[in-house]
């Protein structure tokens, strides 16, 4: 019966710790709000490039916190990148190739880049760049209305001279 | 805004600009004692030499859009958009010939206008007056939002104050010495720009290799090197040809042309267009470096200064202020003097007041100039998009402008019919692919459509221009 009482308080043990454990945890990244994004959380671009705008929090201290941008090509960010940490309120994209983009953004300490807030809700960004069919047909008729005027301009001084 | 650190404090900022200003403002004052009648102040008494042709033709050239708007086409369209920029070089090549072939019609033209008012009559004039004078004023306010952008990333002077400031000055030593200010700043300022853009170009390759940018580039950014980028592909031969029509049409070029000695135009535009060229090259790769060097871009339009004044520190932040305040002024103060010649010259003295004597004109000239830069104020304060998005706006409409430009110098079949129709289909069906495809079609699609429509029409006539009408000396010269 001892050893069974012992099993108990082992136990209890254990799930009071984790329990704390988590609670540390939780206590800490919910000690700023999540932050989110001040544009639409559904984007698309047909070139490649575009600016993530984030909302400040106003009501948090000036310092001591940054934003931390991560990138992911899954929605479960299994595979990411952390592509800004600083304080700035936006940053700009560009050269991104034919996809699906998913970024989310959290604070983190100024100084050790601590977790500091939960993940911000999902931004997911289309890229699906022009169609090069048609850019090839425009470089072309470019081509052509060039050598045009190159054409015209030459006969012009040559019918001048003559 | 979205913080992004200053390199240089904002007293130092203010002191800079005040010091630049006032000089600025002294030069102008000084060289415009030289403009003792219209023909002084309009067009520097028709007598520029090589050197100063040179040199004001590349400097108008170099403006904020080349040391901040070539660095975003790099940024946004990668290698393609480097070199797309720099085609805009072959609007001076190409208007090199174009220069010596006005001055050879038109001995006492004056304005743009005045070759389309009689090389097509009445109508096609105000079309092109219209065109002209939007596309002006479209650069212009795109030039104060630089200005204004500038100084608040280098500086941390709030937009609405630099944006202010430099509309200010400009707008004074143009009052007080029109061209002939106009283009002895030019020559100061290119000399400084050039001086500076080697300094800057040096430090960042000194700071980060061409390596380690191309393979940051083409790992996180990989499309910025990838030679079939669509939108950069589209973007080539329209930011060539836009740049062809901005030369071709504008009186700030016909200005120069028609103030520099008849065998300085040609070679002064070529040697201009040569020294051009490499420095939206230079430019571009400035702004590629920003990932490799950890710099985080908040705003497209400010990475080449941004990234010019990090690597260079504090002095090198002061030699970047300085000159990106000479290529802005080198262009406002030459916008500003030309927009006011055509809108005093067309509109006040063809138009409203043929009988206006030498007097009342340079008064109404100075009227204009201190009225374009209060307007360009007021558009410039709410800050609306961006220095690509603002500019290329106007680019079907000057890229309409090409063929009748071109076929009306040299071919004696272009009519009034043609010119019209195709500058008004290249506008509208450009500004349609404008808003459908994107700015970077738009200039290219304006351009076609009005080479197709003035060549067809005028194969169809039979006209045959007489050039000695283009020939005003005996009655156009200001009366004075």
């Amino acid at each position: 019966m001892f050893f069974g009482i012992r099993k108990y308080i082992f136990v209890f043990l254990c799930l009071f710790f984790s329990a704390a454990s988590v609670s540390a945890q939780s206590a800490g990244s919910l000690s700023f709000p999540k932050p989110r994004f001040d544009l639409p959380l559904e984007q698309a671009s047909s070139s490649g490039h575009i600016k993530l705008i984030w909302a400040p929090e106003t009501e948090l201290p000036q310092s001591g916190f940054d934003y931390q941008l991560q990138k992911s090509s899954a929605a479960d960010f299994n595979q990411n990148t952390i592509i800004y940490t600083g304080d700035d309120l936006a940053t700009y994209m560009s050269g991104l190739a034919d996809g699906t983009y998913y970024f989310r953004l959290r604070h983190v300490e100024e100084k050790t880049t601590a977790p500091a807030s939960p993940w911000s809700d999902t931004l997911i960004l289309n890229v699906e760049h022009h169609s090069l069919t048609m850019a090839l047909w425009l470089f072309v008729l470019g081509f052509f209305v060039f050598g045009a005027i190159v054409i015209v301009l030459l006969k012009g001084i040559k019918d001048v001279k003559a | 805004m979205f913080i992004q650190e200053t390199i240089l404090n904002s007293q130092l900022g203010w002191i800079l600009l005040a010091c630049l200003g006032v000089f600025w403002v002294a030069l102008g004052m000084y060289w415009g004692r030289k403009a003792k009648n219209m023909e002084g102040f309009m067009l520097a008494g028709r007598n520029v030499g090589l050197a100063l042709g040179t040199a004001t033709a590349m400097a108008t050239w170099i403006t904020s859009n080349t040391t901040m708007l070539a660095p975003q086409f790099a940024f946004e369209l990668g290698i393609w958009g480097m070199l797309a920029y720099s085609t805009a070089s072959f609007g001076l090549f190409l208007f090199a010939p174009l220069a010596r072939r006005i001055r050879q019609l038109m001995p006492s033209g004056f304005t743009s206008g005045d070759f389309v008012r009689l090389r097509y009559g009445k109508p096609t004039w105000i079309i092109f007056l219209l065109i002209s004078i939007f596309y002006s004023l479209t650069w212009l306010i795109s030039m104060g939002m630089a200005g204004g952008i500038l100084m608040n990333a280098l500086a941390g002077i709030p937009y609405q104050y630099g944006m202010s400031a430099i509309l200010l000055v400009c707008v004074l030593y143009t009052l007080f010495g029109g061209l002939y200010a106009v283009i002895g700043t030019d020559y100061i300022q290119s000399l400084i720009i050039l001086i500076g853009i080697v300094v800057v170009g040096y430090g960042v390759v000194s700071h980060v290799g061409v390596d380690e940018v191309y393979g940051h580039v083409s790992t996180e950014q990989p499309m910025l090197v990838n030679v079939l980028l669509p939108a950069a592909v589209m973007a080539f031969f329209n930011n060539m040809l836009f740049g062809i029509g901005e030369i071709f049409h504008s009186n700030v070029w016909w200005s120069r042309a028609f103030a520099m000695r008849q065998s300085v135009g040609q070679k002064a535009y070529f040697l201009s267009g040569f020294f051009w060229f490499p420095i939206p090259i230079a430019a571009g790769f400035i702004a590629l470096a920003a990932g490799a060097i950890g710099i985080n871009v908040t705003s497209p339009d400010m990475v080449g200064p941004l990234i010019a004044a990090n690597i260079l520190g504090k002095a090198g932040a002061v030699i970047v202020f300085i000159v990106f305040f000479c290529s802005l002024a080198s262009s406002i103060d030459s916008l500003l003097a030309a927009t006011s010649d055509l809108i005093t010259e067309d509109v006040y003295r063809k138009m409203i007041n043929p009988q206006a004597d030498e007097q009342r004109t340079r008064k109404v000239a100075a009227g204009v100039v201190v009225g374009l830069g209060i307007f360009a104020w007021l558009v410039c304060l709410p800050r609306i998009g961006t220095l690509a998005t603002v500019l290329f706006f106007a680019g079907p409409m000057v890229g309409s402008c090409i063929w009748p430009i071109l076929t009306g110098l040299f071919w004696k079949r272009a009519n009034a019919t043609g010119a019209i129709f195709g500058m008004l289909s290249g506008s509208i069906i450009g500004l349609i692919c404008y808003f459908t495809i994107g700015w970077y079609v738009a200039s290219l699609i304006g351009a076609a459509v009005s080479m197709s429509v003035v060549v067809i029409v005028s194969l169809l006539s039979k006209d045959q221009f007489d050039w000695k009408q283009l020939d005003e000396s005996q009655t156009v010269k200001a009366s004075g």
